[in-house]
């Protein structure tokens, strides 16, 4: 520790004064009073800090919640619901029960009522990639979302992939994150259920797996994919395929296809692997609420993304608007569901909104009425 | 004295790793290019090996809340098992095995989703409380964005008002788009800063 270290600095005039000095040795002020012993003496490798350390009162009265907040981490706490929170427990039930019971009769009664939505600009540009595909033609199916998003990334990425095993491509599946290897299976099969279509064997695509290292990896795959997943997720020797004999970096695929819900994984191929495409598309599939994030690099024309599905509603499209036909096409009574829960969800919301201002007005008036008692 | 110097050392490894890494970026020399590259895959190899020690981590945390009984012990057990189960089963079956895949689809899926299906009743519980706990102009605000943004992202024949859906579209591709690059300059920003600053070695995140 340097000698300014062992000094503390007067507030009123700025003199240096040992560190044992209580009071200002120029202009007599106070100086901040020392530090109270082991205040901090739990955290690991401060002590020969703290000892020395000057702080004000209000400094010290801030180290001692921490200190009450590090004390109670890890420990156990059992939440009491007070009166008030259990109008709202009902309330939660009773918004769940709503929510189940309109998207359960809406199902069951197995009518589209919600006309489809419509192709966007972004969306036709990217059936076009997908129409421009040759058979056998090596396209990278990046599956990188999260299982939780599923439900909507499935009903997202059916009708493209559908689309790209119609024009008889190769689609090569990775993923950046763990449960990517059985996310990408499990698309694959319902795909295969919902076309009814035996084309979906092992020998008609391929899994590499988990792609470890994040950007690193990333940027290492896409100038050595055959050095850095030299195996497929099942083990076997990944780059035999005749299709695949030939890629040597990414930009010896004919389509990169990102899909994914989160905002910065995107953001990262964009900027790892884009520069490596040199000029080859790259295409997103994304949830609704990673799309405004990512418009950017759509809009910006440079090329860095050179087509996109968003949401749910960007997948019916998509599926509408294709040549081909799903077997078990189930799109009209799932859209219809969806817009309902939509629609419920808003009008929840209102009443919530119009609930919340009724009894703001209540609690007024309530208040007005106690004043006016004498 | 090695204390002193083994961090000179980290730092003089860190400023020519990067140094290195960044350098093939702007220089095509065929021997700096294959140095990134060796040392690109090491990091992907060493994060691996992370996620390897976040989960001896984890394990040892869990066994010893097992060994030291505690409340809520029980759930690290549950844990345990879970986790010994699904290694062995995704070491032996391989991770698209159909086991793998059948652990994935009917436990985790069905989890992480309904997890996720919380949200929308939590978000309308969320919106009655906020009403109630500070109504202002802002709340009002934000109830009509939400209400909007869900009433249009559905067509429902003759009750489709173009204006609110041309509102909609005019909302999320000027303001969030203004916003998103905003967002997006300040990401690549604050990357460059903190590069430098790794670079220069006035950040020394490896000496922690």
């Amino acid at each position: 520790m340097s000698d300014e270290d062992d000094q503390v600095t007067c507030a009123e005039c700025g003199f240096e004064n040992p560190l044992e000095a209580e009071r200002c040795q120029n202009c007599g002020a106070d100086l901040p009073a020392a530090f109270a012993e082991n205040l901090l003496a739990q955290v690991p490798g401060q002590e020969p800090f703290i000892n020395k350390a000057r702080i004000t009162p209000a400094q010290q009265v801030h180290l001692r919640l921490l200190g009450e907040m590090l004390a109670v981490e890890g420990q156990a706490l059992l939440l009491g619901i007070s009166p008030r929170r259990a109008g709202y427990t009902t309330l939660r039930i009773g918004t769940s029960l709503v929510l189940f019971l309109v998207l359960l009769f809406s199902l069951l009664a197995n009518k589209p009522v919600f006309t489809h939505p419509s192709l966007t600009s972004e969306a036709l540009e990217a059936r076009q990639l997908v129409y421009a595909l040759t058979p056998g033609a090596p396209v990278l199916f990046v599956v990188d979302y999260q299982p939780g998003f599923s439900g909507e990334m499935t009903r997202l990425g059916q009708g493209v992939l559908a689309h790209i095993l119609a024009q008889r491509a190769y689609p090569v599946f990775l993923s950046t994150h763990p449960t990517g290897p059985a996310q990408a299976e499990v698309f694959i099969t319902d795909l295969g259920i919902s076309t009814g279509i035996a084309y979906l064997t092992p020998d008609q695509y391929l899994n590499l797996g988990y792609l470890p290292g994040g950007p690193s990896g990333l940027l290492s795959f896409s100038q050595a994919p055959q050095q850095v997943m030299p195996l497929t997720a099942d083990g076997n020797s990944a780059w035999q395929d005749p299709p695949l004999q030939t890629i040597q970096s990414l930009s010896d695929f004919s389509l990169v296809l990102v899909m994914t819900e989160d905002p910065d994984t995107a953001r990262t191929w964009i900027e790892q692997a884009g520069p490596q495409l040199q000029g080859k598309p790259l295409m997103l599939l994304l949830s609704a609420q990673a799309e405004p994030s990512l418009r950017p690099y759509l809009e910006s024309g440079s090329g860095q993304v050179q087509g996109m599905v968003s949401g749910v509603s960007g997948g019916v499209a998509y599926q509408d608007s294709a040549v081909f036909t799903l077997q078990s096409d189930t799109s009209g009574i799932t859209w219809s569901a969806y817009s309902l829960g939509l629609w419920v969800g808003a009008i929840l919301l209102l009443l919530a909104g119009l609930y919340g201002v009724f009894r703001l007005v209540r609690e007024q008036e309530n208040e007005l009425s106690r004043g006016d008692k004498p | 004295m090695t204390q002193r110097r083994f961090p000179i050392f980290l730092l003089i490894l860190a400023v020519a790793g990067g140094g290195i890494v960044l350098m093939g970026y702007w220089v095509d020399l065929p021997a700096l290019v294959a140095v990134r590259n060796v040392l690109l895959r090491w990091a992907a190899t060493l994060t691996g090996v992370a996620v390897l020690l976040g989960i001896l981590n984890l394990l040892t945390v869990h066994w010893l809340k097992i060994i030291q009984p505690r409340e809520g012990g029980v759930y690290s057990l549950v844990m345990l098992i879970a986790f010994v189960i699904t290694f062995l089963v995704v070491a032996i079956d391989t991770p698209t095995g159909s086991w793998s895949v059948w652990i994935f689809r009917y436990i985790q899926l069905p989890v992480e989703t309904s997890l996720l299906a919380i949200l929308a009743v939590l978000l309308v519980v969320a919106v009655a409380r906020l009403v109630v706990r500070r109504p202002d102009s802002f709340t009002l605000l934000f109830i009509g964005t939400a209400i909007l943004f869900l009433v249009a992202a559905t067509y429902l024949p003759r009750f489709d008002i173009p204006v609110v859906r041309s509102l909609r579209d005019w909302i999320v591709q000027v303001p969030v788009v203004a916003g998103a690059r905003g967002l997006l300059l300040g990401i690549g920003l604050g990357v460059v800063a903190t590069g430098l600053r790794i670079l220069l070695g006035a950040d020394r995140p490896y000496e922690r």
